[in-house]
């Protein structure tokens, strides 16, 4: 049997489209080359970063940038490393802040980075690379607000039992008799003023009459009268008097006693709802940190038996 | 069909309870008490809030911590009050005497440098107010500490917590008599 000559241009073809095929496999199966386009920064951080692992997108202002490239355990123990690889066309060195957004109600976590003005990047030689400074997360300062959120409602309801305890029920009640005997003495001694005026109208129509008259024995009379409107001013006036007593004494038991109660409930329902502003904003933007419950880790002395 | 079906799940799934583990309440109890002439009325014993919790906290690496599984019976301004009332006898919890006691505390914890040592500090300022005068004293407790277990650190508690009422109770003697007269410190 007679070989045939080799086909070299045949050959040659092959292995040259044989090598573009598995460079071509290798660019769209991995990221070697894609790297290239990225920037590499460090994030350092000492709050637990759950949720969080390597290939984790990277969102600056919510669109995805990049990715986390290695979580590391730094030497002290506490800190963490966090590599992230971002788009070499972004500038992460000034006024920028990182933290950890949690996706949707999977548990799962995010970089977020965001803009804040006076904020800087540094360089560490270390690393070889920028450091973005990372603040909390808003789910970790909610958990640090939550101890002090309790103990605000405790103190709300402690001193709305208070207000409404039956001491206090007892001095509203008679602060409210006494308004309605002030109201009722008020009311008398309007009307004994009406009765007072007219009389002191028909008085004087009287006296008008008699100093036209000129009669003497009128002039008796009117002298009676008079003293019969000066025994009313009198009274009245007793009663005018009592009735100051009275409305003092309300003052003083409302400005000693209810006002001040009132103002530090209406404190403590202005801090309440401060908090709560904190906690229901949190909850809108992270409505999955109702369902993700956060376990201390006990302090080693506690398990030594 | 399908409404019942959801209508059930979402019921089932609501009434779910996520189960927390209890802590162990550590009771400190006074282990001596001191005697007084005067009725003095402890108007408030107050602390910042991160302290005034149930939980105990330490510090471990510069950080405030809570233990995870101890904490005290009532909030720290609680404890420490009922702690009082019952270490010095002659104090009392109802506006009877002219006497009136205030006591801020300001640090109750311990340090930890290692997992059994450290130092355990208590800091706390006195006010004792007699009509128009009144005397102030600080109280500072810092004291190493080495101990096998957790209940060994509740000693260590106690130990100055009774170190703070043998201290309050001399300030109390001390400061009733430049009251009676009539000078402030």
């Amino acid at each position: 049997m007679i070989e045939g000559k080799p086909k070299y241009t045949l050959v040659g073809f092959f292995v040259i489209f044989s090598i573009s095929v598995a460079l071509a496999t290798v660019y769209f199966s991995t990221s070697f080359f894609k790297d290239k386009d990225l920037h590499s920064y460090y994030i350092l951080t000492k709050y637990s970063v759950s949720g969080l692992s390597v290939g984790s997108p990277v969102k600056y202002k919510g669109v995805d940038v990049g990715k986390v490239s290695a979580i590391k355990i730094a030497k002290d123990q506490e800190t963490l490393e966090i590599k992230i690889s971002v788009e070499k066309n972004l500038d992460l060195k000034k006024d920028v802040i990182a933290s950890l957004g949690i996706a949707g109600i999977t548990g799962l976590s995010y970089i977020d980075l965001e803009r804040e003005n006076g904020v800087k990047a540094y360089y560490d030689e270390k690393l070889d690379s920028y450091v973005i400074p990372m603040k909390p997360s808003e789910l970790q300062q909610i958990s640090n607000y939550i101890p002090q959120i309790l103990s605000s409602a405790n103190n709300l309801i402690k001193n709305l039992n208070n207000l409404i305890s039956s001491k206090n029920t007892k001095k509203f009640d008679l602060l409210f008799a006494n308004i309605n005997d002030t109201i009722k003495n008020l009311n008398s001694l309007i009307t004994a003023s009406k009765s007072s005026l007219s009389n002191t109208n028909k008085v004087l129509a009287a006296f008008n009459t008699k100093i036209n008259e000129l009669n003497v024995k009128d002039i008796n009379d009117t002298a009676t009268q008079y003293k019969t409107l000066a025994q009313n001013l009198n009274k009245e006036t007793k009663e005018l008097d009592t009735l100051l007593k009275s409305l003092k004494t309300n003052s003083n038991t409302l400005t000693t006693n209810v006002y001040p109660k009132i103002n530090k409930t209406l404190e403590s329902i202005q801090k309440t709802s401060n908090e709560m502003r904190i906690l229901i904003k949190h909850i809108k933007n992270h409505p999955n940190s109702l369902l993700i419950i956060k376990h201390q880790k006990p302090f080693p002395l506690e398990e030594t038996k | 069909m399908k409404k019942i079906f959801l209508v059930l799940s979402l019921l089932i799934i609501s009434s779910c309870a996520f189960v927390q583990k209890e802590k162990t309440i550590e009771f400190i109890k006074p282990s001596k008490t001191y005697k007084g002439d005067k009725t003095v009325y402890i108007s408030s014993v107050s602390s910042p809030r991160y302290l005034d919790t149930d939980d105990m906290p330490y510090l471990y690496k510069h950080q405030l911590r809570y233990f995870a599984k101890h904490r005290f019976p009532c909030s720290l301004d609680c404890t420490v009050k009922n702690y009082l009332l019952e270490a010095l006898p002659y104090l009392v919890e109802k506006p009877i005497s002219d006497y009136k006691l205030s006591i801020y505390i300001y640090d109750f914890e311990p340090y930890f440098k290692t997992i059994h040592e450290g130092n355990m500090i208590l800091k706390a300022r006195f006010y004792l107010k007699h009509k128009n005068t009144y005397k102030i004293e600080d109280f500072n407790y810092d004291k190493a500490f080495s101990v096998k277990d957790f209940s060994g650190l509740i000693d260590q508690e106690n130990i100055a917590l009774q170190v703070m009422a043998k201290r309050l109770n001399s300030f109390i003697k001390d400061a009733i008599i430049i009251l009676k007269e009539g000078k402030s410190v």
